[in-house]
């Protein structure tokens, strides 16, 4: 049944149109002036407050799988779904807040995390790096476009590629001003308003259902056993039936996927390592890291617990279309649970609130992962490699060029993987898979002054490799496949990784990192 | 699970939203303080930061 878009397809180009404006007016008036140099271009300045660096770590962690697989978590597994989600994404910020500290203590010119690496431990350490960060950086920005694009195509009915290119020029429009600093400024005023947002939405859900209500309609499906989900399998309608239950294990299991997963993308990512730059000194970046964690917990938990679980709570059926008023929305898939809910409890209203918040996180998500390619690329493979005497004006230069190239190249793949059908669909459940083995290397080198270089770098290629290649043995399974293809990646690496180190350890002096800058070390 | 815990559960989940987004305003405001404090004492001493 062919049900029309419930927004008009300019109300998507108009939140993203106002958004994109208001960031490039900001910058422009408040801190154009940090995008006269390469290194204010790339660092931000290194005094940023922490107030804007919590906010901007809140932004940046906010994706729109933040909010739309955080409500199918409340939707799948009950009132316990959003918690293990927020948990298990949550656990990556404090441990960034003791590397980020440590890092810009021992190496405070340092600008890339592949840059500190270089210099703890040798050349293809490096490489290796700062290609896992490139990677985890397009891939996340890749995701997130599409993403955005395909829920604003669903609720508005604008083209697919229309959105696609109005996000990356905006991405464009505003970080060439002034590189870190901008890009942390917008995720500031991003963050402010997705809390607004979200408060909307998640106190519309309490007056007009209850948690009482709510309730009731979980002991309702536990009893009754409905098919929500015709095209699941037994296993994950059993998960779905058991809301109410602490322990349910498919839940459990969703948790070790998103510790494990979320572990590399953050981690890995120069993204949330340009934060820790951008402080004004380590115990800013620490505090930042830690007290980010405690204000991005709430934001997936009371999505999911408002969105996803009232969803659940009132038998919401995938294929069905649903009412308010006259107008009608079509619940296509279990992953578009919250618009859909946002449509029901406050109509137009509530969905344009929410793909308010979806395209906020959109942005600030992607225009921060776009600007750390381009500082990986320009610090450690341009300045790194290609030319190591560039002077400051080239690097700038450099950094623009690249970051509209990346932009551009981002767009054809976007637009490509759309053209050939290619489905986003559990990817990110299979990141960890693709990209934790890197974690553990990452913080041996970051602590452990015995670290072996060899052990570190094959730790993470033997690890991705172990992962990948029983997770595809089990038929690229998303329920306990990928799962346990995260627990063997995890546990691999860090096999490798603490042997080979007991066995031949390598003495480094931390010390000596002070003065490094620069990504040639090694 | 009990009524009682559920309703509790959904309530702390939206008082944490609240005091988070409390906290985040605050946390912005008094940066925004330092940093027009910053400006006047630059433009009072003549001097201009990038």
């Amino acid at each position: 049944m062919e049900v029309a878009a419930p927004l008009p397809s300019w109300s998507i180009y108009a939140i993203l149109i106002a958004q994109g404006s208001i960031y490039a007016l900001l910058v422009w008036f408040l801190g154009r002036a940090r995008g006269k140099t390469a290194e204010t271009f790339l660092s931000g300045g290194r005094d940023i407050g922490h107030g804007m660096i919590n906010a901007s770590v809140v932004a940046t962690w906010v994706w729109a799988a933040t909010l739309m697989i955080s409500s199918w978590t409340g939707y799948q597994y009950g009132f316990i779904g959003p918690w293990w989600y927020a948990l298990g994404a949550t656990v990556p910020l404090p441990l960034m807040a003791y590397l980020g500290r440590r890092v810009r203590t021992v190496m405070p010119r340092a600008t890339s995390y592949p840059e500190f690496m270089a210099h703890r431990l040798d050349r293809k350490n490096h490489i290796l790096h700062s290609l896992i960060s490139t990677v985890v950086s397009l891939w996340i920005t890749v995701m997130i476009i599409t993403g955005g694009a395909i829920m604003g195509h669903a609720f508005t009915g604008a083209p697919f590629w229309a959105i696609a290119l109005l996000m990356v020029i905006i991405f464009v429009s505003y970080i060439p001003l002034a590189g870190l600093w901008a890009s942390i400024l917008a995720d500031t005023v991003m963050s402010l308003m997705l809390y607004v947002c979200l408060i909307i939405i998640a106190v519309a859900v309490l007056v007009k259902i209850g948690p009482s209500e709510i309730w009731a309609g979980l002991t309702e499906v536990a009893a009754t056993k409905p098919t929500l989900q015709p095209a699941i399998g037994e296993a994950e309608q059993l998960s779905q039936w058991d809301g109410l239950n602490w322990l349910n294990p498919a839940g459990l299991g969703f948790l070790v996927v998103n510790i494990v997963g979320n572990l590399g993308a953050v981690l890995c990512n120069q993204t949330y390592w340009s934060r820790v730059i951008g402080a004004r000194d380590p115990k800013t970046a620490f505090k930042s890291f830690m007290t980010a964690a405690l204000c991005w917990w709430p934001i997936p938990l009371a999505t999911g617990t408002a969105l996803g679980v009232a969803a659940l709570s009132r038998g919401l059926v995938v294929g069905e279309t649903y009412s308010n008023g006259d107008a009608t929305i079509l619940f296509t898939e279990a992953e578009a649970v919250a618009p859909v809910m946002a449509f029901l409890v406050l109509g137009f209203a509530g969905l344009t609130i929410f793909i308010l918040a979806v395209g906020s996180a959109t942005i600030s998500t992607g225009a921060g992962e776009i600007l750390a390619v381009t500082t990986v690329f320009v610090n450690d493979v341009y300045k790194g490699h290609i030319n190591p005497k560039a002077r400051d004006r080239t690097l700038l230069v450099a950094s623009r060029a690249t970051l509209y190239v990346i932009a551009a190249a981002l767009l054809v793949a976007v637009i490509f993987f759309r053209e050939i059908g290619f489905s986003f669909a559990g990817m990110y459940q299979a990141m960890g898979i693709a990209f934790s083995s890197a974690v553990i290397p990452v913080i041996m080198a970051c602590f452990v002054k015995n670290t072996n270089r060899e052990g570190a770098f094959w730790a993470a290629i033997i690890g991705s490799v172990c992962g990948m290649t029983y997770w595809l043995a089990t038929g690229a399974d998303l329920l306990w496949g990928v799962v346990w293809g995260n627990i063997i990646v995890l546990s691999v690496s860090a096999v490798i990784a603490v042997t080979w180190t007991i066995m031949r350890p390598q003495p480094f002096d931390f010390d000596s990192l002070k003065e490094s800058e620069g990504a040639t070390g090694g | 699970m009990s009524e009682l815990w559920y309703v509790l559960n959904h309530w702390v989940t939206i008082a944490w939203l609240i005091l988070a987004a409390v906290y985040a305003y605050y946390a912005v405001i008094a940066d925004l303080v330092i940093i027009v404090r910053n400006r006047k004492r630059e433009q009072e001493s003549g001097t201009s930061k990038t």
